[in-house]
């Protein structure tokens, strides 16, 4: 608290830095000499108080040390409020006579109050200008020529010169001090327009990454608008050739020969391919931009799966593969979930197990325990190598060339399995073994009631 | 024979599309009743002559929508009993019907097979 009122009282009011340091030195050696004045005072009282008989020169004395708390409170005045420079000549004038007058005239030309006077020499080059030592010893100099003239003794060449040397050493030391300082400055300022330029060059990013980013977001819902409507408008026509070619085939408008029934299966095949591809692409495109909403109700798990039965046997044809559905009786018949969604799991799990098993067996379990419900696909298919597992549930990704081949498909829909069952708070794990077969469990909660509300109120306030 | 044929409507606003679910659901052992038209199903449906067993509803259709003629069915009484396909591109849109009509309404993404709606809606009879 002291040392702020302190500080405060010193600060010079300037905007040149190297004027503002030299009063600011300037109001500390005055600070410094008011208190050694004060200290002369106080002894000076302390003699007067001890009832000792005073010395001859007291008054003289008492007067001196009055003069020179008046001179110096004026001079900080000058300095803090007016002209340091002239504060700074004044202290120098003001410090010489103290000292000169200090000893007899003797002493300060050839005794030892020389040294004391050296004072004024070393200061004037730190309160005033470096080279204004010069000045002070030349001054010196002079008072010592009047002094020598007027009191009959010699001029001290000796002591001159040593003024000189000493205003010689000041000049180099403040010199070099004040240029130090001044580069030290230069370096200050060049770093602050660096850190000032880097600031702007950051803030420039970032508005730039903001702007990317909005056109990025934007660019997404659009993709994922565009994919919707184009996707809507293909599947009427898609639906169209589908539904022909499969009432052709069925002998709907009159017989058609065995070559023909095939191609039509490649017609059906091949549609239904797009479609599936069309679906997945949507799915994909609502996930990227995080559009696609789960709608929690409640459903019966026995209906579905009755549901998803009928479609996979459809899907099936003539395989020579057993399919088989079962729920178990543990599990609750009423679940709550997204049932369009889990149902999308079932037929992409089956059509997937299908697509992969030429012979053998696809059993598909439902069952219940604790709070989770788990859907199993076990299929006798050609299985999935190792070192392909890990990736499979990657967008883009099936096993291999040759089965990209022989497989047709768009490599999406375990990705979209995955980020369904990552939204419903699930799990997925793949077992497999190369010519064996495959399993895909996947474990979902069994949700209350009450969660619903919640988990549809906070979709509300998302949305 | 055909009088004891139970009976089918179709609301579909694509001509072709309307052809091959009319074949379908004709395959399947029903009768059918054929509307392009929004206002005009929803007409048929309310002047109760001949309460359908079946209706397949698109959703997107001119005049009224789809999910509109599909609130009409859930809250009316009469038509408590109908069974409804949804076939549409849209299946989210049928959603809160069904979970209030849960085993009466079948939600069928487009492109809708052909054998699969003979199937299903042959199931749905039994």
């Amino acid at each position: 608290m002291i040392k702020e009122h302190i500080n405060t009282a010193l600060e010079v009011k300037t905007s040149d830095p190297d004027e503002k340091r030299r009063a600011k030195l300037l109001n500390i050696l005055l600070l410094g000499l008011f208190v050694l004045t004060i200290l002369g005072l106080l002894a000076s009282l302390s003699l007067m108080i001890s009832s000792q008989p005073l010395p001859d020169n007291y008054n003289i004395t008492m007067m001196s040390i009055a003069a020179m708390l008046v001179i110096t409170v004026i001079i900080f005045i000058i300095n803090r409020y007016f002209s340091p420079i002239v504060a700074s000549v004044l202290f120098i004038i003001f410090l010489t006579i103290i000292l000169y007058f200090s000893a007899p005239p003797y002493e300060s030309v050839w005794g030892r109050n020389m040294i004391m006077l050296a004072l004024p020499i070393v200061m004037s080059s730190v309160v005033f200008r470096p080279s204004a030592s010069f000045v002070v010893a030349g001054l010196l100099t002079l008072l010592y020529a009047v002094s020598s003239t007027q009191n009959d003794f010699s001029l001290n060449y000796i002591g001159v010169l040593a003024y000189f040397g000493i205003a010689l050493v000041s000049w180099l030391s403040a010199d070099t001090l004040e240029k130090a300082l001044a580069e030290l400055r230069d370096i200050n300022v060049d770093l602050d327009a660096k850190v000032d330029e880097r600031t702007k060059e950051l803030v420039l990013t970032n508005t730039q990454l903001a702007e990317a980013r909005d056109a990025a977001i934007e660019a997404n819902q659009y993709k994922t608008e565009l994919t919707a409507r184009v996707s809507h408008e293909l599947r009427t026509p898609l639906g169209s050739i589908m539904g022909f070619s499969e009432m052709i085939w069925s002998g709907y408008y009159g017989e058609v020969n065995e070559k023909q029934k095939q191609k039509l299966i490649s017609i059906i095949e091949t549609t239904k391919n797009l479609s599936n591809l069309i679906s997945a692409w949507l799915d994909q495109a609502k996930l990227d931009s995080g559009k696609l909403e789960l709608q929690y109700e409640r459903f019966n798990i026995r209906e579905l799966v009755a549901y998803v039965e009928d479609i996979s046997q459809v899907l099936l044809k003539n395989k020579p593969v057993k399919l088989q559905f079962k729920v178990e009786t543990a599990v609750p018949t009423q679940l709550y979930g997204d049932s369009d969604r889990i149902q999308q799991i079932f037929i992409n799990l089956v059509s997937n197990a299908i697509k992969y098993t030429e012979k053998g067996s696809i059993n598909v379990l439902v069952c219940a325990e604790n709070n989770q419900w788990t859907i199993q696909v076990k299929d006798t298919g050609i299985g999935i190598p190792e070192n392909a597992l890990p990736n499979i549930f990657e967008s883009f990704s099936q096993v291999d060339g040759s089965r990209t081949r022989k497989h047709e498909g768009f490599g999406l829909g375990l990705s979209i399995v995955k980020h369904l069952i990552d939204l419903m708070d699930g799990d997925i794990i793949v077992e497999s073994l190369v010519g064996e077969g495959t399993v895909f469990t996947v474990k979902l909660p069994i949700i209350e009631e009450v969660q619903i509300n919640e988990i549809n109120m906070l979709q509300e306030e998302l949305a | 024979m055909s009088d004891e044929k139970k009976l089918a409507i179709i609301v579909e606003d694509d001509e072709l599309t309307s052809e091959i679910f009319e074949a379908a659901i004709r395959e399947a052992g029903y009768k059918t009743e054929l509307y392009y038209d929004g206002q005009a199903a929803l007409d048929r449906l309310q002047s109760y002559d001949e309460i359908p067993f079946l209706a397949v509803l698109d959703l997107h259709l001119p005049n009224v929508a789809g999910d509109i003629i599909l609130d009409h069915i859930v809250q009316d009484e009469q038509l408590k009993d109908l069974r409804v396909i949804v076939a549409s591109a849209d299946g989210s849109l049928a959603k809160f019907q069904q979970g209030k009509k849960s085993g009466n309404i079948l939600i069928m993404q487009k492109p809708v097979s052909f054998e699969q709606l003979k199937i299903l809606s042959m199931r749905m009879m039994r």
